[in-house]
């Protein structure tokens, strides 16, 4: 199948899509555990949600590209009228913020050229300090030199990524901008009261960023030269993620990457490249193009404590162009994160850029597609995800084991046809290490699964595998397996390890 | 006799006038069937009259007692007669009388037969129904006041007159003088009813006709009350036709009339024994069925008998007064009945055409469309459309309509609401039943299927279908293809001439059909005046479905250029008069500009890199378009006029062994300078922020008095240096000066005028 779209990526979208679809019709539907329920805005408020963050009160706070913050009083409401929300404007005059974040009594926003604290001084619900609380990167000019962030790691640093430049800057008179493109590419990291300090290189678009439930910061990039398909990567000093052209600056005295700027070999797979290429760490989850991601955004860790469902301390991750939502588990194997991501809720309105969670445990999206394009139909908005209490039937966890991987179920299975390797199928593959925009899923073969063994109480299956490969995307399908309760197949029957480390 | 005689008298009052209004226009002399009538001659011959006779079997209601063949169900279903609800309320008891003694005489062409007419008429019968029709009583709200004048305007331009006659002499708005205007030749629907009715009954008419004229032949105009009531008054404001006295009193023997419940009653009895339940729908007679006559197939078709008759027969036998084609049509249908087969979707559209009377203003497969003559009533409301010849104010050909539009919009046109996009044009398309006319979208669907399907990528999500490359080629910037010199968007204008407003593109076109016309107008809608703006382009399938991403998400996108007003962008203080805070990409400053805009024109903008403010300008601010939504993120200019480039120093420096020598060339970071953002105070004028080697430093500009200039206030905390701390103005050729401390903190103010 993959080979018979090779050349045409979206038909080969659209088709898994649709295969998507028919499967979701013969089954449940994903409405009936998640509704979506989209916001009435305020006339001629453009909402283009790129930054969310709910305020200790509850109310929810929302940056919007154009360059200003909104506040919800009551972003629980279900009215059809947007003044029964009581929308009120916070702060503008920004320069496209790309996130949003309460930390320590304030908003925390980054804008193109600084991480801004937004203070009410005077408790009249607008903001009246605009603090710079982090900059020390280079603005060109160029219009993808987005800044996003900030996200606080436990320890109260403050993490923001930058986007490359793709093209050159803008030029203006009186602006000289000689140090046009430093730290581009880069995760940056400021420790209270320190300084903002480069930590890790290799990003082209990492639009998202968040923590998960440990506090350890991860991001999300696009897919794109260097990048093959989306990754989410885990950032910390001195790891190269992959992208070259932050290299640049790996030399600067501030560096923690020195040593690094080296021609990489041509011709290699991303696999190879952990080994071949200095410094290069891959990412703990690839979301393979079209099948369940095409432009991975925002990173929101479930923290609710089980009220938005059976996920709780996953990843969920925004899809700009297909508009969806994916969800990813993580673990820990030799040191490092690896994991598993599955398919969540499609059907957003537009571009979904960020996620939040309310009070109430339901989750906020923003959207925008300005500049790009997206399957939902809208240019912009923001809608609410609520669980319903109904529990899905899903593959909630996929651990790698040594022989194969362990699966865990949010229902108990149906023994017969979980127990049946025939319900089963699985391939593994990687990518390319190029230069050259995206890549082709390479080396793919089939896994054999020799065994599928369920516990007894129904909630796990350990499938013993054949053939498993250490750099490789492990695509699970699970369509034969059923629920004990109904008969229900998996609400989404995929999965994608990417197996980074054999546990041994 | 003598009634009938007296009845021929009324006619004569009514054509007598030399009247221009059109419901004393002279009407045809038999049952007026508008397909008919518009399609068929003495000249055809007899394969092709067959078709027409076929038409009257079904219009004139035959089937409606003549039971047709099993196979000729669907196609001769009859139509529905006018519903006779309240009609005690909506017309006099004479007028009433006259309708059952003869229809013809009172609602001219109308194509109900008189059952009366025959010799042995039962005056008692007639007698029995009127009194059981009139009281028929159902109170007619009533219309609000009407105007005349703007009644007849729209008579005249909303497309009554593609079926109705004109007024003599009326001279359509805009229409050049020397234009004559041409003799009508195809006959006009009569307004007969319009003398008979009350304004109050006939404004409730033209409201919802297909309430009282359930055929559905009248369709709705969507007229607002206010436009049924002009229009009403309008239609009686012609010389009324009165019933002369010696008439009155023949009928009514000099008496008022007074119901007589008995009588009507009886008259009930009379309604379904003459079969009149056949055709009208009558409170109380909804679940009678009616005795069928002899089979269609049984007629004799030869012999001029019966309904066919020469004269009136015999009571009780309708009579129609056909004309000699139309009773030589109706032969034809019967003599070949048993050779006619059920209609073919195609078949079917067309005959559905004519029944409603489509054609009246469409033209589909080279067929109908309005006579040259009624032209000139199809009225425009933008001048500006006159140019577009017939596409200006004419409907469309209906050709390939099936695959031109969503079964959406077919809905929103035929029976819904908002489905105009012709603005300019003020014919309205009438509303007609789904019952009547819904079966035509399937239809229209299956016969105009492309035999090569049109393949058209529409899922938004190939990289080339980004909507803001199709908004570019909408506008008429150097990429565009300029759709919008023509079409408008959003409700704004075109840039010229009208044509349709693209804002509802998508939920109307089925975009196969979009792409077949853009890429060959001609070939896909010939005549029409869209030019082949895809000839010899290259990338014609990516561009045409940019074009559709952009049409798809227009509600939430700007416009194209050359729509969007050139200030649409433009920053202006808000009404409480608080200064603009905005940062941007500045001509004049670079990235991180921050650029404050104060009430009354005067401007100044703060570079956060270089930590220093470095331009000032009067006028008007900025136009925030490259910031808010370019995504090339196009730097702003400072709008007004006046740009003062502000001195290339930093203010603050350190004296190099007590005396400047030169001033250090390095600015912001380099020199020392850290931005630590503004406040904005009460009235929102902004404080910068900044530390400069140990001392802090808040740096302010406001307006002087009537705007003369900007005052600065720079106020230092912190030590002195060691070497002393100079202070230079902003103004180009600013001279340096000592700071003076007292207590850790220092106070400069400056005036900038220029």
């Amino acid at each position: 199948m993959v080979n018979l779209f090779k050349k045409n990526r979206v038909k080969r979208f659209v088709s898994i899509l649709m295969l998507g679809m028919a499967w979701g019709k013969l089954q449940a539907d994903e409405s009936d555990y998640y509704q979506l329920m989209p916001y009435p805005l305020p006339q001629g408020l453009k909402m283009e949600a790129s930054g969310l963050a709910v305020l200790p009160d509850g109310r929810l706070a929302v940056a919007i590209r154009k360059g200003e913050v909104w506040i919800l009083e009551n972003p629980t409401e279900t009215s059809k009228e947007a003044k029964d929300y009581k929308w009120k404007r916070f702060a503008a005059g920004l320069h496209e913020p790309l996130g949003l974040t309460w930390h320590d009594g304030a908003l925390y926003t980054t804008q193109r050229s600084e991480v801004t604290r937004l203070q009410d001084s005077d408790g009249d619900g607008v903001a009246d300090v605009y603090l710079t609380a982090a900059k020390g990167w280079a603005v060109s000019g160029n219009y993808h030199e987005y800044a996003y962030g900030p996200v606080f790691d436990p320890k109260g640093n403050m993490w923001i990524t930058l986007n490359i430049n793709i093209g050159s800057g803008q030029k203006m008179t009186g602006f000289k901008g000689t140090e046009k493109y430093h730290w581009r590419g880069w995760s940056m990291m400021q420790k209270p009261g320190g300084k903002l300090k480069p930590m890790s290189a290799g990003m082209r678009s990492p639009f998202g960023i968040g923590t998960n439930a440990s506090g350890d910061v991860f991001a999300t990039d696009q897919q794109g030269n260097w990048w093959a398909a989306g990754p989410l990567i885990h950032l910390r000093k001195g790891v190269f993620h992959g992208h070259q052209d932050s290299l640049r600056d790996a030399e600067r005295l501030e560096s923690p990457l020195k040593g690094l700027a080296v021609k990489p070999p041509k011709g290699i797979t991303t696999a190879q490249a952990v080994k071949q290429v200095k410094g290069y760490v891959p990412p703990a989850v690839w979301f393979p193009y079209n099948k369940i991601g095409n432009s991975t955004t925002g990173i929101r860790c479930d923290r609710t404590g089980g009220k938005f469902g059976p996920f709780e301390n996953q990843l969920f991750i925004g899809e700009f162009t297909m508009s969806f939502i994916s969800r990813v588990f993580l673990e820990k194997v030799k040191g490092e994160y690896q994991g598993a991501c599955f398919h969540f809720r499609k059907g957003m309105q537009s571009a979904v850029l960020q996620m939040e969670y309310l009070q109430d445990g339901s989750m906020v999206i923003g959207e925008s597609n300005r500049g790009w394009n997206s399957l939902g139909t809208r240019s912009y908005g923001l809608e609410r995800l609520v669980w319903t209490g109904k529990m899905p039937f899903e593959i909630k966890t996929m651990e790698a084991q040594p022989k194969g991987f362990r699966l865990t179920f949010t229902k108990p299975v149906d023994m017969k046809t979980a127990g049946s390797v025939k319900s089963y199928a699985m391939s593994s593959y990687t990518y390319p290490y190029q230069q050259a925009y995206g890549g082709d899923e390479l080396d793919t073969k089939q896994v054999k699964i020799v065994s599928a063994e369920v516990s007894e109480d129904g909630m796990n299956v350990l499938l013993l595998c054949e053939g498993l490969r250490e750099g490789y995307v492990h695509e699970l399908h699970t369509e034969g397996v059923k629920a004990k309760d109904g008969g229900l197949h998996l609400l989404h029957p995929e999965a994608f390890y990417t197996l980074n480390a054999i546990p041994e | 006799m003598k009634v009938a005689f007296a009845v021929f008298g009324l006619m004569f009052v009514g054509t007598g006038w030399v009247s221009a209004h059109p419901a004393q226009a002279l009407p045809v002399d038999y049952p007026l069937v508008v397909g008919f009538e518009r399609f068929y001659s003495a000249d055809d011959d007899e394969t092709y009259l067959v078709e027409g006779g076929m038409l009257l079997l079904n219009e004139l209601n035959c089937v409606r007692c003549h039971k047709p063949p099993e196979k000729l169900k669907t196609r001769l279903q009859g139509r529905q007669g006018t519903n006779l609800e309240g009609v005690g309320s909506r017309m006099d008891a004479l007028d009433i009388e006259l309708m059952i003694r003869n229809p013809r005489f009172v609602k001219r062409g109308t194509i109900m037969p008189s059952l009366f007419a025959g010799a042995d008429r039962n005056l008692e019968d007639i007698k029995a129904l009127k009194h059981y029709l009139a009281s028929q009583k159902k109170k007619v709200k009533v219309m609000p006041k009407g105007d005349e004048e703007e009644g007849r305007v729209l008579y005249h331009e909303t497309g009554c007159v593609a079926c109705h006659a004109p007024e003599t002499g009326y001279r359509p708005k805009g229409l050049p003088e020397g234009v004559k205007l041409e003799l009508l030749g195809l006959p006009s629907v009569p307004l007969s009813m319009v003398d008979r009715y009350s304004r109050d009954a006939l404004g409730r008419f033209l409201l919802s006709p297909q309430h009282l004229r359930p055929s559905g032949r009248m369709p709705g105009m969507k007229l607002s009350e206010q436009e049924a009531a002009n229009l009403a008054t309008y239609l009686k404001s012609g010389p009324q036709v009165k019933i002369p006295k010696e008439l009155q009193s023949e009928i009514d023997g000099g008496n008022q009339f007074v119901l007589d419940a008995k009588l009507a009653k009886r008259g009930h009895e009379v309604f379904l024994k003459k079969k009149c339940v056949a055709c009208h729908a009558a409170p109380g007679s909804e679940k009678l069925s009616v005795k069928s006559a002899k089979a269609l197939a049984e007629l004799e078709f030869v012999k001029r008998a019966g309904c066919l008759a020469e004269v009136p027969s015999e009571g009780g036998v309708p009579w129609f007064y056909l004309d000699e084609l139309q009773i030589k049509a109706m032969q034809l249908a019967l003599k070949y009945l048993s050779k006619q087969g059920n209609e073919s979707l195609a078949q079917k559209i067309d005959h559905t055409m004519m029944r409603y009377d489509c054609y009246a203003c469409h033209s589909r497969d080279g067929k109908g469309g309005p006579e040259t003559s009624r032209e000139p009533f199809f009225g425009v409301r933008d001048i500006g459309a006159m140019s577009l010849g017939r596409w200006g104010n004419l409907a469309p050909p209906l050709d390939m309509v099936g695959r031109k539009l969503t079964p959406e919009w077919f809905e929103k046109m035929l029976w819904g609401e908002g489905g105009e996009v012709r603005p300019y044009v003020s014919t309205r398309m009438p509303q007609f039943s789904k019952a009547d006319v819904g079966h035509l979208i399937a239809a229209f669907e299956k016969v105009d299927v492309k035999e090569v399907p049109m393949e058209i990528d529409v899922s938004g999500l190939p990289k080339y279908q980004r909507g803001h490359f199709g908004r570019d080629l909408m506008g008429t910037n150097e990429k565009g293809l300029g759709c919008v010199n023509c079409h408008g968007l959003k409700g704004v204008k075109s840039l010229g001439a009208p044509v349709i407003d693209l804002t509802h593109t998508v939920q109307r076109l089925r975009p196969e059909y979009f792409k077949e016309l853009l890429l060959d107008p001609q070939a896909t809608n010939p005549g029409t005046l869209m030019p082949p703006m895809f000839l010899e382009r290259k990338k014609a399938n990516q561009e045409i479905e940019q074009l559709w991403t952009y049409l798809k998400e227009i509600d939430q996108r700007r416009l194209p250029d050359g729509l969007l007003k050139g200030d649409d962008y433009e920053m202006k203080p808000d009404k409480e008069g608080r200064p603009i805070v905005f940062r941007t990409f500045l001509e004049g400053v670079g990235t991180q500009a921050i650029a404050v805009g104060f009430p009354g024109g005067i401007n100044a903008a703060f570079d956060a890199e270089e930590v220093r403010w470095k331009i000032a300008w009067r006028g008007k601010f900025v136009d925030a378009l490259g910031t808010w939504d370019d995504r090339y993120c196009t730097p702003a200019v400072p709008l007004g006029e006046k740009v003062e480039v502000l001195g290339d120093w930093m203010p603050l420096g350190e004296w190099n062994s007590g005396v400047l020598k030169q001033v250090p060339e390095s600015l912001g970071p380099e020199a020392g300078f850290e931005m630590k953002g503004f406040r904005l105070d009460k009235q929102g004028v902004p404080t910068f922020l900044y530390q400069w080697k140990g001392i802090s430093v808040e740096d302010r500009l406001e307006p002087m008095k009537q705007n003369k200039g900007l005052k600065r206030t720079v106020v230092l905390t912190g030590k002195n240096k060691e070497m002393g701390t100079y202070f230079r103005g902003l103004k180009k050729g600013s001279k340096v000066k000592t700071v003076k401390f007292e207590n850790e903190k220092a106070v400069i103010e400056e005036v900038l005028t220029w």
